[in-house]
């Protein structure tokens, strides 16, 4: 069993490789938006998952960066926190030596704290954190049973292979899941009745499967309980979701199957079924849905997502030709970055000559204090 | 996760079997009571012509009604696995049969109607009826008549 320590320090390294990882991926997008390939959204979506997929295997390329940093620059390390004392002993950073040795420690003293439930602060953490984790464990079960239950009242249409094209009544919106086994295209039975929306909901759904996108959406699903509090993930999750969506219709326009008109119209026509429609369930669940609906469909942040979609639709239509030129070196660029992030947030496998020589300081000090006290009391 | 074991159709898309069948392992779906807005379109043709293949249904809809034929065949199929219709080949065609009454779909929509929006009081449904502007004196003399010969069956 690892120690309850380690498992505080791997979430912790965890959360802070998410927040680099998006801070990277917000820096590489504002990037490609001042190419002309800012409305590239299949290229802005192949970047995201690209780098959720560094940030994931990032303590991997950390291992090797480690062992690369080590063969070509046996003397440097890039440990942030051996790093921050070379600092110190360079006389760059103007702090007390025990303060600063205090500052260094103080993640450590919080794990300490944290899992030995020290003080009412690591408690209350504590709290937050297991209570977050049930309740998130708890909507993702409820939206699950909620979905098989949907999937089973629906209607098989037609099946091909592994997919199952489902009718259902009890929902305005269509979507795509999956199972262990099959997947899944859920259309609202009353789509039938209007030929090009049924087409075009269907083409864009089947756009989804080659893409993986409901397998993506499951494994963030499964991921949402560890990370509910950490806002880097879920503004990431919404960015993947807003973009799979963009990609997905960039797509299906560019064949020109399909007219910009009629796809923004079938998007309105969908939406204002989902509007009228109360017993829509929340987000929460592994689908990926043709439109995208938080609990109060009429909201704000629904508005704006629905007029930029309806905006990036209406201006497409071209083929923007291939994207690796950009896409690879970018990616390669930043997962670097993303694996330099999780390199220096690394433990130091063992104690550097900086380190002891901080520790000498710091008794020194402790040393001439506790003299400096003597001689002022007569002994 | 939902799972529905093997498929039985091969690519190509053919229409599946009925889902009951397809759904082997897993628990009875329920069936509904009230129909959908192109559900009751489909019954409403169905009434018409008493029972019918899918052109028959087809022609019966209203004349701007752009349907594709397997469309209305994937309707009609769901109306049967439903319970409110019922289908018998002949030869290589179905034909359909409505199980459900229109009168008692009407009964069944009034109540459910009554549920819904006037709090399970049917006299409050009848009240809106009747305080509506747009019914004429002719409508409200059967209402009248109704009422008189229902009474009558009543006290009888």
């Amino acid at each position: 069993m690892p120690r309850i320590e380690t498992l505080i320090n791997a979430y912790i390294d965890a959360n802070i490789i998410l927040f680099v990882a998006f801070i990277v991926w917000c820096l590489a997008r504002a990037v490609v938006r001042h190419t002309r390939r800012r409305h590239d959204y299949v290229l802005h979506l192949k970047l995201t998952e690209g780098l959720m997929l560094a940030a994931l295997i990032s303590p991997v390329l950390a291992v090797l960066l480690v062992l690369l940093n080590g063969a070509l620059f046996p003397q440097n390390s890039l440990n942030a926190a051996d790093l921050a004392v070379a600092q110190f002993l360079e006389g760059r950073v103007a702090m007390e030596a025990e303060a600063f040795e205090t500052l260094l420690s103080s993640r450590q003293t919080f794990v300490e704290q944290l899992a030995g439930l020290q003080t009412p602060l690591s408690k209350a953490i504590a709290a937050v954190l297991v209570l977050g984790f049930v309740v998130a464990v708890s909507r993702t079960v409820a939206s699950v049973w909620h979905l098989r239950r949907l999937i089973r009242d629906s209607y098989v249409w037609r099946r091909f292979g592994r997919l199952d094209l489902r009718l259902s009544d009890e929902i305005a919106v269509p979507f795509s899941t999956r199972g262990l086994l099959r997947r899944h295209i859920v259309i609202p039975s009353g789509m039938l009745a209007t030929p090009t929306d049924l087409r075009i909901a269907l083409a864009h759904e089947l756009q989804h499967m080659p893409r993986k996108d409901t397998e993506w959406e499951l494994g963030l699903v499964l991921l949402r309980p560890f990370f509910f509090w950490n806002p880097a993930f879920i503004y990431w999750k919404k960015g993947l979701e807003q973009l799979r969506e963009l990609g997905c219709d960039q797509v299906l326009l560019t064949r020109k199957r399909v007219s910009p008109r009629d796809y923004a119209d079938c998007l309105l026509s969908v939406c204002r079924k989902a509007v009228s429609d109360t017993g829509a369930f929340n987000l929460v669940t592994p689908k990926v849905p043709f439109l995208s609906f938080g609990t109060a469909a009429l909201g704000r942040r629904n508005h704006h997502a629905l007029r930029d979609r309806i905006t990036a639709i209406a201006g497409q239509g071209r083929s923007l030709g291939r994207s690796s030129a950009v896409f690879w070196p970018m990616l390669v660029v930043a997962s670097l970055v993303i694996a330099l992030g999780a390199t220096t947030i690394r433990k130091p496998a063992d104690w550097s000559q900086d380190r002891l020589m901080l520790s000498t300081i710091v008794n020194l000090e402790r040393l001439e204090t506790r003299n400096v006290l003597l001689s002022l009391s007569g002994y | 996760m939902p799972d529905t074991g093997k498929p039985f159709s091969v690519c190509g898309g053919s229409v599946a079997k009925p889902a009951n069948s397809d759904l082997g392992h897993m628990r009875q779906k329920k069936k509904p009571d009230m129909l959908t807005e192109v559900e009751l379109e489909f019954m409403n043709a169905l009434w018409e012509v008493e029972e019918g293949s899918v052109r028959d249904v087809l022609t019966r809809l209203a004349p701007g009604r752009n349907l594709a034929y397997t469309s209305a065949a994937t309707i009609l199929r769901i109306l049967d696995e439903k319970g409110f219709v019922t289908s018998e080949k002949s030869g290589k065609t179905l034909i359909y049969k409505p199980i459900l009454a229109k009168d008692t779909y009407q009964t069944r929509s009034l109540k459910n109607l009554s549920a819904k929006l006037f709090d399970n009081t049917p006299a409050a449904l009848v009240a809106r009826l009747v305080d509506d502007e747009g019914l004429t004196q002719e409508s409200l003399e059967e209402i009248r008549a109704l009422l008189d010969r229902r009474l009558g069956d009543a006290s009888d």
